[in-house]
């Protein structure tokens, strides 16, 4: 990951993974659930799961699937096959935290914004050499190519008609051009939603952590939202039991 | 929802941490992801490393020697392994090495404070003759033509050449070979000009001596220290000459550990003396073969030139590299092929942090942490830490996950010396750190505690007749490959299965057994021990009279060599102190045996004795005005002796017969010396060594120690058993 030729050739691969696992379909619906999460004690312990979630009656033969996309992910690094543990259960819900009943408090964001100038090492800057126990997922969900290829078309019809600013229509259009490139290249577009828990033992500790992450947020120009009260499930996401429903959403 | 392309979408994977992990001790913590980074080089897939050799670089207080001493200490501790280190730095006078070697019960040896016979009897004749090529190499380069190769393999076969200074007389005056004295006189000039630097130049006093000691092979941990000579000094590259030669042809031939380290500290002035650059490079490319693993610490590469420097980074897969400056970091990194983020992480890493290049692909940066306990070990700079007392910073450490073992440190250093239980033996080296060991043996690392002897034995007691014999079978097998044949490990073994068998009670092999111990002339006093008290040869101290000097190269076999450093962990103390007690008791009996011996006086003794399968009469005959005794040994031509040397007060004969040609008579041997006494009634002790029919160049001849009364007795040294008139 330091080094940056092979670091754009893995990211290249997973490219790749992603949009053959989009074509696995005929509707989209197949999901990719990537998550890592650190421990830290006197040295740190890195969790990095991929799960793929096939909705029920997407495909007639959903483990042909799933194991076409494990011979497909195999290639991008040693897998290991890996039982999660079982989903810690909310013992008590807070205004901005979670108790969860192994003793633990968590605060969960989704990730709403990107830097727009992203280097390639935004996530290990992100996500190495931190100090406290933090979860981070990513759920991706791959169009296949028909319909990502009609996506691009509505989206930049619609940014060249609805958008009055020049300069922001002239931005779009770039933007339209780098994604018409993309999928000439054989690309496929992905809707993915991102997910940060920060966790602590006392509530005290949790909104530290929270604090901290949002100062980490700013300077990588990441954009949390966080998630209160209600969505008291929200850091299931940032565990590979994260993907339940059809759209992703588990909260 | 954000909906991106996907080759934008891929950056966002958080699938940052490698999986790569490596077998072995843990060394430290990972910087880049915080993750535990351990190394075993030899436990790692060979195909991954095929290699194990490794190289530390940075600049002063860059810890790349606390990273090197903290990882042999590891490996000493958790796999047995042994290890080599040539230590030429540190400060107050004494290497940097020597606190981590005396905690493992290793031995520190000094130079200039022993002196190596490289002509010695107890290396055998190639090693003899390649030795000395390196140490005339190592001072005059240039001397070593053809001719004067020859001349030089000329005077070592001269058989009074067992010292440096008798090959200097055999090439100064040679005696006709296959070419006449004369050519081989001029051939020799300039081998013995170099030579004539350790005998009487600058070098004298390092490999002139008669003295024929080498260091253990069976140590976890010895450090030749050359801290005390200067930096530039000539005898560097020839003491390195001297400590790998004896690391090729001694230590590794006869060490048992599973793997083996050389580490050469501070290694840029040895590797820049092309003598030893190039035993080095050998060493290093036979490496794999003799399950060595060569650890080279220094400051960098450039100190080399460009040549060496590239070959030595090919052989070493294992790199690690501390602070350095951004231009060395540059060339150390393109040498090493550091990828560029690497390099430009070098100039500003803290002490104890550093780059590490495993194999070809993976690079990491590791901050190496240290217990209390090592970082104690491992402190170089004490007096800067004492001038910085106040602004030190506190250094980085985590807790000691072994408390026992933190007491154990701290009771070695609060023990004074004097404490330690007086030990009988005058120590091979004039070092005490083995001794002191010696007494500690009981937190021994764990592999080198040798219970096999008792263990046969339990199981013979308990009447597992046939398992105690293959366990004494295994052990025996184990011993001969590690030791040889002829060793003292080897011959316990053999006591071993008689005391078995005579427990099985199959007392015919036992008696014969014990016949073979004793024809072996090895001690056997040790087998008349009871059983409970020990089980094994300890090694212990024979008083000898003040006429008798032993000569030193030439080792009588029953004389106790220092063999078992680590034997069982039966009650060390007891031990000491019996053996104390025993030698006291020796010395009366001895006392009482000279008053007996003074009221007759008969002028002459005589006795017949069995040497190496070859019968000999030995004689001495005091003469009428008590000033002297004339010592003889009569052999027989049809015993077919190879070799008959006798040394007596200071003097010696010795003849080697050539083998006969056709109508050739065979000459029996006699050989006489003259010993001056102080009156009619003093005994005199003779060494005796003789080479059998069988005997082959290469092994040492076994020998006796016997000592003359005028009283008509002739009574074995060792043993005190008076021998058979003839």
């Amino acid at each position: 990951m330091q080094d940056p030729a092979q670091r754009e050739a893995w990211h290249g691969a997973f490219s790749r993974a992603l949009t053959f696992a989009g074509e696995q379909a005929r509707q989209p619906g197949v999901q990719v659930h990537v998550t890592h999460h650190a421990t830290v004690r006197d040295y740190t312990t890195h969790t990095q799961t991929v799960s793929v979630h096939v909705p029920k009656g997407l495909t007639g033969q959903p483990a042909r699937l799933l194991d076409t996309l494990k011979g497909e992910f195999a290639r991008l690094g040693a897998l290991t096959p890996l039982d999660p543990d079982p989903i810690p259960k909310v013992a008590k819900p807070g205004t901005s935290w979670v108790a969860l009943e192994d003793g633990r408090y968590a605060s969960t964001a989704r990730i709403t914004a990107w830097p727009n100038e992203a280097e390639g090492d935004l996530m290990s800057r992100l996500l190495l050499g931190q100090d406290t126990d933090r979860s981070f997922a990513v759920l991706y969900r791959p169009l296949p190519a028909v319909q990502s290829r009609r996506s691009a078309k509505w989206q930049s019809a619609a940014s060249e008609v609805f958008t009055t600013d020049k300069i922001k229509a002239e931005a779009q259009s770039l933007a339209s051009t780098a994604t018409h490139g993309a999928l000439v290249q054989g690309a496929t577009l992905v809707d993915l939603d991102a997910y940060l828990t920060v966790w602590g033992d006392s509530p005290e500790a949790v909104t530290d952590a929270r604090w901290q992450a949002s100062l980490t947020g700013d300077r990588h120009r990441i954009q949390l939202d966080w998630l209160p009260g209600q969505q008291h499930r929200a850091h299931v996401m940032t565990t590979p039991h994260g993907a339940a429903t059809q759209k992703g959403a588990i909260l | 929802v954000i909906r991106l392309p996907s080759n934008h979408a891929a950056i966002t994977a958080p699938l940052v941490a490698s999986s790569v992990r490596f077998p072995g001790i843990p060394i430290g913590r990972s910087l880049l992801d915080g993750r535990l980074f351990s190394l075993s080089p030899v436990q790692t897939d060979s195909a991954l490393l095929p290699s194990t050799n490794s190289l530390a670089l940075g600049g002063l207080g860059s810890g790349k020697s606390t990273t090197a001493k903290t990882r042999i200490r590891r490996e000493i501790a958790d796999h047995g392994h042994q290890a080599v280190v040539i230590d030429s730095f540190g400060e107050d006078q004494t290497g940097e090495w020597a606190a981590l070697t005396r905690s493992l019960h290793g031995r520190v040896i000094e130079a200039g404070s022993f002196t190596l016979n490289p002509c010695s009897n107890l290396l055998p004749p190639e090693v003899r003759e390649q030795l000395v090529r390196s140490l005339i190499a190592s001072v005059e380069p240039g001397a070593l033509t053809p001719q004067s190769t020859h001349a030089l393999q000329h005077a070592l076969t001269h058989p009074k050449a067992t010292s440096l200074n008798a090959v200097m007389d055999a090439l100064v005056r040679p005696e006709d070979g296959r070419w006449p004295a004369a050519k081989l006189a001029r051939w020799g000039e300039g081998v013995a000009i170099a030579l004539s630097r350790y005998t009487e130049g600058s070098l004298s006093g390092l490999f002139d001596g008669r003295d024929a000691r080498l260091p253990e092979t069976d140590l976890p941990i010895l450090s030749f220290d050359f801290s005390r000579l200067d930096r530039n000094s000539p005898a560097i590259p020839s003491l390195m000459a001297a400590v790998s030669c004896w690391a090729e042809q001694v230590w590794l031939p006869q060490s048992a550990a599973v793997h083996r380290h050389l580490i050469l500290e501070e290694a840029w002035q040895i590797l820049l003396s092309p003598a030893t650059a190039e035993l080095i490079q050998r060493l290093l490319k036979n490496s794999r073969k003799a399950s060595l693993s060569l650890d080279v610490v220094m400051h960098t590469l450039s100190d080399l030139g460009t040549g060496k420097a590239q070959d030595l980074a090919k052989l070493c897969e294992i790199a690690h590299v501390g602070r350095l400056g951004p231009e060395e970091a540059a060339a150390v990194g393109t040498l090493l092929g550091l990828p560029a983020w690497a390099i430009e992480r070098i100039p500003g890493l803290d002490p104890g942090q550093a780059v590490w290049k495993v194999g070809p692909h993976y690079v990491d940066i590791v901050q190496t942490l240290l217990t209390e306990a090592e970082a104690r070990l491992t402190d170089t700079s004490t007096r800067r830490r004492r001038a910085q007392q106040l602004l030190a910073a506190a250094p980085d450490t985590i807790e000691d996950p072994a408390p026992q073992e933190k007491d154990q440190d701290d009771a070695e250093h609060d023990d004074p010396p004097a404490k330690h239980v007086p030990d009988t033996i005058e120590p091979a080296l004039p070092d005490g750190a083995g001794l002191e060991a010696e007494n500690r043996y009981r937190e021994l690392p764990p592999g080198l505690t040798d219970t096999r002897h008792r263990d046969a034995l339990q199981a013979a007691r308990e009447g597992r007749c046939s398992e105690a014999a293959d366990l004494a079978a295994l052990g025996e097998r184990q011993d001969i490959t590690a030791y040889g044949i002829n060793s003292d490990q080897a011959v316990s073994w053999l006591a071993t299965r008689a005391k078995i068998a005579e427990t099985s009670g199959s007392l015919g092999q036992a008696k014969q057994l014990r016949a073979t111990v004793a024809r072996l002339g090895k001690g056997i006093d040790w087998l008349e021990q009871p059983d409970n008290v020990r089980t094994e040869p300890e090694r212990r101290s024979d008083p000898e009279p003040a006429t008798h000097k032993a000569p030193a190269d030439i080792e009588p076999v029953n004389k106790k060599r220092r063999t078992w450093p680590y034997t069982a962990t039966i009650a060390a103390l007891t031990i000491a102190v019996a053996g104390v007690w025993q030698n006291s008791a020796d010395d009366e009996e001895k006392q009482e045996k000279s008053d007996r011996a003074a009221p007759s006086h008969k002028g002459i003794s005589a006795a017949l004795l069995n040497i190496d399968g070859v019968a000999t009469k030995v004689q001495a005959k005091w003469s009428r005005d008590g000033t002297h005794v004339i010592l003889s040994v009569k052999v027989a031509p049809e015993e077919k002796p190879r070799f008959v040397r006798i040394d007596a007060g200071g003097q010696n004969a010795q003849d080697e017969p050539s083998p006969l040609k056709e109508r050739q008579i065979a000459m029996p041997i006699h050989l006489e010396v003259k010993v001056p006494i102080k009156g009619h009634h003093q005994a005199v002790q003779m060494t005796i060594v003789v080479g059998g029919p069988q005997r082959k160049k290469s092994t040492r001849a076994p020998g006796r120690t016997i000592e003359f009364r005028p009283d008509r007795t002739v009574v074995d040294a060792k043993t005190g058993k008076s021998l058979k008139d003839y």
